[in-house]
């Protein structure tokens, strides 16, 4: 649970139109040998009705991290140290379990990185599916079934019905994936969290799967939180992105704004790597950023991009890194 | 090897003596101590002149435990002390002996059928697997019946079954040792195959079979106790912790003493082995990983 | 999964050729002649002769395999030196006794594992675990047949609860005699079981596909029993699996302890006495247990465990 109390119910200001899920200053520290580090930091971001956002970063720079956070389920010895997760005029985070264990895969659904790891291996896809649904959506044993082989015929998966009593290691990581996606929306959530939904998967199904995701938000107008390294798989999927580093939101905006005018440096360089097929455009090298991610144990006060930025300055050691207001925010006041 | 737990003078609270530093080393300390104690009290048991664990004293039948017998008296007036003491030597001894024994033919049976292959190895290890497919006691006790029931007996038949599992053991090390660069460079210099194998293979294969040979230790002499006292193993009147297990039974409503005492030295050695068995098992583990 | 039991079954034969060698070699592992050790003060002319005959010592080993196989066949394993019966009938008066008193320890077993392994998982590093650690370990180190008669003196003699010895007629008297010895023999062989499913569950605690139903708002009590404890099935079936040996030994202990008239008994009676002929079916008859029950929990744990059978 949260470290320290705060006020349930209503936030301070009043509920933004269309705002489903308002995250302030959400805030998880992890003790470890080297002193209490911070895999998220005070971050803030809101998802609207009906679009996606993508968070987007290197690996460790505590994207995952930020939706568990979200849903209460950060492992011990870790804990959310502060911050607010406003869905539908709830702080989840200051709900009792019960509250959120029933909001936790019905109202919102989350999917991972390895499908076939997140599956019960002594289980049929079937039981696996109508047990949540007969949990999530009051579906009775054999209506539960029935919608069961609705879902997966939904999302692509052919036989569907004796796909049912196939169980996940017959099943390949493209389809596994498919799986867990129809357990996810099983009860209809109105936001879908998805952790690098596509990474594990071979580049050809990648396609796929996020055909798939597409369709289903637009025919369901769910909203979803995209989290992944590949801003590729960011720019086809979502309307919004938020560039995160250390631990720390860099900048945030709309998709096609944020990449065709970056503001933050990170940003810039990240998408300078990108290796494109534009003409005219030198393609002997591939761009790299000089470093690798600060260790979070020794980042003490200031931009944790720093030591790494082209265009730092001594100011930058004691910037208090936060987003401005801007509708495209970006947490350099500098460049 | 055990260094005097002395803590440097003028220093005390900062200096931790040797025997204290970790909890692995405190298991280790504490069952050498149990185990080697008794073992030496047994072994020098006739030079301390504490008495005579055959006299008979049909006036003191069935003393319990006082200060002039610690441990009691049996039936037929025998000093319970005496006799458990007595038996450390020949208990302990057979644990030592066999384990050792089977440990050093296993490991070369092991490393033989690893090192060369083919026929050799397949008639090596199906014959392990065969021993290792009955049970230890089963085996044990049909070996027992050949060879006759006895002392001899029983060294004999511990011996023939529990070379098999170092044998597995010391196999299955050898099989990862095979194709280890080191193994394959004497090879390619020409070494001779007894000196690669003594020189190199087998230091690596000592430490998981050490390790289970602390286990075993304690299991063949709880071997032992269970032939003595179904009356196969020692013969009486000689003491042995089975044994005298085994001659108070009938007397357990009178006279407790005489099984439970004898119970309770079995199984505080056991717990002796295990901790030293823990240290090293603890000790092997980090080695493994400092390794890498 | 009938194409894996076939194939599970057919790699059984071969195991089951390894005792049955075993069990003929036993004989001539005595120094000796076999004949006259055997018989001892029996040995009469006529006796010596027969037996001669029956094991065929003066044929090549062979040949005796071969004799020893046939006479399996038929269930002809000689006759009790001891007893002067039939040794395939003095078998089958123990078998009933033993295969009770090993199912009840079986059983027994599984319960006390299942519960106090739950329980240590559920707690690690709190103080169920560790009273549970160090009972285990201390429990280890006791002798099967000294805590059976720790257990006759103080529930026997002392508080009178359960009959010190034999069995008795009857399904509940029965159960009620056999109780003592299954318990101990359950102390003995649970420790291993622990410790072996306490490492698994705490494993599958925190395994991915666990966090990933508790993503999805499963209750606790669901990902327990579904969850957790399915996926720890395999390895409890698998740890009783590889420690029959083991139960087997501790129930031919108990059996001596207890005085119940079971293989366990005839067998140290017989090596006491160097009846060979009931020594040798006893080792075979023990080790035809030994792969069946192999066979069957590699059967259950395939029934268990759908990525088994492939």
């Amino acid at each position: 649970m949260i470290a320290h109390g705060g006020p349930a119910g209503q936030p301070a200001e009043k509920a933004r139109d269309g705002v489903l899920v308002d995250v302030r200053n959400l805030t998880v520290t992890f003790p470890t040998p080297g002193g209490t580090i911070r895999p998220v930091a005070k971050v803030s971001f809101t998802v609207t009705h009906g679009r996606t956002l993508g968070i987007v970063g290197e690996s460790g720079s505590g994207k995952s991290m930020t939706l568990r956070a979200m849903l209460d389920l950060v492992p011990p010895p870790g804990r959310i140290e502060e911050g607010q997760v406003v869905f539908d005029g709830r702080d989840l985070l200051r709900l009792p379990e019960k509250d959120r264990r029933s909001i936790r895969g019905r109202e919102i659904g989350i999917i991972f990185q390895d499908p076939m790891a997140s599956l019960n291996p002594v289980l049929t896809v079937g039981d696996q599916l109508s047990e949540l649904l007969r949990a999530k959506a009051g579906l009775g044993r054999r209506a539960a079934w029935a919608r069961a082989g609705e879902l997966l015929d939904r999302v692509g998966i052919r036989a569907a019905n004796s796909r049912l009593r196939s169980y996940p290691h017959q099943f390949s990581g493209g389809m596994a994936q498919r799986v867990m996606i129809a357990m996810a929306l099983g009860a209809g959530p109105r936001l879908l969290l998805a952790d690098e939904p596509t990474t594990a998967l071979d580049v050809s199904v990648q396609d796929q799967v996020l055909a798939l995701l597409e369709d289903l938000r637009i025919e369901t107008t769910m909203s979803m939180i995209i989290v992944s390294h590949d801003i590729g798989v960011i720019a086809r999927a979502c309307d919004d992105v938020a560039v995160m580093y250390a631990g720390m939101l860099l900048e945030r905006g709309a998709v096609a704004e944020v990449l065709r005018r970056p503001r933050h440096p990170y940003t810039k360089m990240l998408l300078s790597t990108v290796p494109t097929l534009e003409p005219n455009v030198d393609r002997r090298r591939l761009e790299t950023i000089v470093g690798q991610l600060p260790d979070l144990a020794t980042l003490t006060h200031g931009c944790p991009f720093a030591p790494r930025c082209a265009f730092a300055r001594a100011e930058c050691a004691a910037l208090d890194v936060s987003l401005d207001t801007e509708p495209h925010a970006s947490a350099c006041p500098y460049v | 090897m055990k260094a005097p737990a002395v803590a440097q003078p003028g220093r005390l609270g900062r200096s931790i003596p040797w025997a204290w530093r970790d909890g692995a080393r405190l298991s280790l300390v504490i069952g050498l101590t149990i185990v080697l104690g008794m073992y030496v009290v047994g072994l020098v048991a006739p030079l301390l002149g504490i008495g005579d664990p055959l006299k008979l004293d049909y006036d003191a039948a069935l003393l319990a435990p006082s200060v002039a017998h610690p441990f009691g008296t049996d039936n037929l007036g025998r000093d319970m002390l005496v006799r458990v003491v007595y038996g450390t030597r020949v208990d302990l001894t057979l644990g030592f002996v066999t384990a050792t024994c089977s440990m050093l033919l296993g490991m070369a049976l092991g490393v033989y059928a690893g090192y060369f292959g083919g026929i050799r190895e397949s008639l090596i290890m199906r014959t392990v697997d065969a021993v290792l497919s009955l049970p230890f006691l089963v085996l044990v006790l049909a070996i027992v019946a050949a060879v006759g029931p006895g002392l001899v007996g029983v060294y004999v038949a511990i011996i023939a079954v529990s070379w098999a599992i170092y044998a597995r053991i010391s196999y299955a090390q050898m099989l990862v040792l095979r194709e280890k660069q080191f193994i394959l460079a004497a090879r390619t210099l020409a070494f001779g195959d007894a000196r690669i194998v003594f020189k190199h293979a087998l230091p690596n294969i000592f430490g998981p079979n050490i390790a289970w040979l602390i286990s075993d230790i304690i299991a063949n002499i709880l071997g032992l106790a269970i032939l003595s006292y179904l009356g196969v193993g020692i013969q009486p009147p000689d003491p042995e912790w089975g044994a005298l297990i085994a001659d108070g039974q009938t007397y357990l409503r009178t006279a407790w003493w005489i099984s439970t005492i004898p119970g309770l030295v079995l199984v505080v050695v056991g717990i002796g082995f295990l901790l030293i068995g823990d240290w090293f098992t603890t000790r092997l583990a980090g080695n493994a990983v400092a390794r890498r | 999964m009938r194409r894996y039991a076939a194939r599970r079954a057919l790699h059984a034969v071969p195991v089951l050729f390894g005792v049955t060698l075993i069990s003929f070699l036993l004989v001539h592992a005595i120094p000796g002649d076999p004949i006259r050790t055997m018989l001892q003060l029996h040995a009469t002319p006529e006796a010596v002769a027969y037996w001669r005959n029956f094991y065929g010592l003066d044929l090549p080993l062979p040949i005796q395999y071969l004799d020893f196989l046939r006479r399996l066949a038929t269930l002809d394993m000689g006759q009790s030196i001891q007893l002067r019966q039939f040794v395939s009938d003095v078998i089958i008066l123990r078998l009933g006794p033993t295969l009770a008193l090993i199912l009840y320890c079986v059983l027994l077993s599984l319960l006390i594992t299942f519960v106090l392994a739950t329980v240590s998982a559920l707690s690690v590093g709190h103080w169920p675990d560790r009273v549970v650690k160090v009972i285990s370990m201390v429990t280890n180190a006791m002798p099967a047949f000294w805590v059976g008669l720790t257990l006759i003196e103080i529930f026997c003699i002392r508080l009178g609860l359960f009959p010190a010895s034999g069995l008795r007629d009857g399904l509940l008297p029965l159960i009620w005699s056999l109780t003592l010895p299954a318990v101990t023999v359950a102390l003995y062989v649970s420790p291993v079981l622990i410790r072996g499913l306490r490492s698994t569950m705490i494993g599958l605690l925190h395994a991915d596909f666990v966090e990933a139903a508790r993503a999805r708002g499963l209750s606790e009590s669901t990902i327990l029993v579904r969850y957790v404890l399915r996926n720890s099935l395999v390895t409890l079936v698998t740890m009783v699996g590889l420690n029959v040996g083991f139960l087997i030994g501790g129930t031919i202990v108990v059996e001596n302890v207890f005085a119940i008239p079971g293989i366990g008994q005839l067998i140290v009676n017989a090596v006491t006495s160097q009846d060979f002929p009931v020594v040798q079916a006893c080792v075979l008859l023990i080790g035809v247990w030994v792969v069946m029950v192999n066979l069957l929990t590699d059967l259950l744990n395939a029934a268990l465990d759908p990525r088994i059978r492939l």
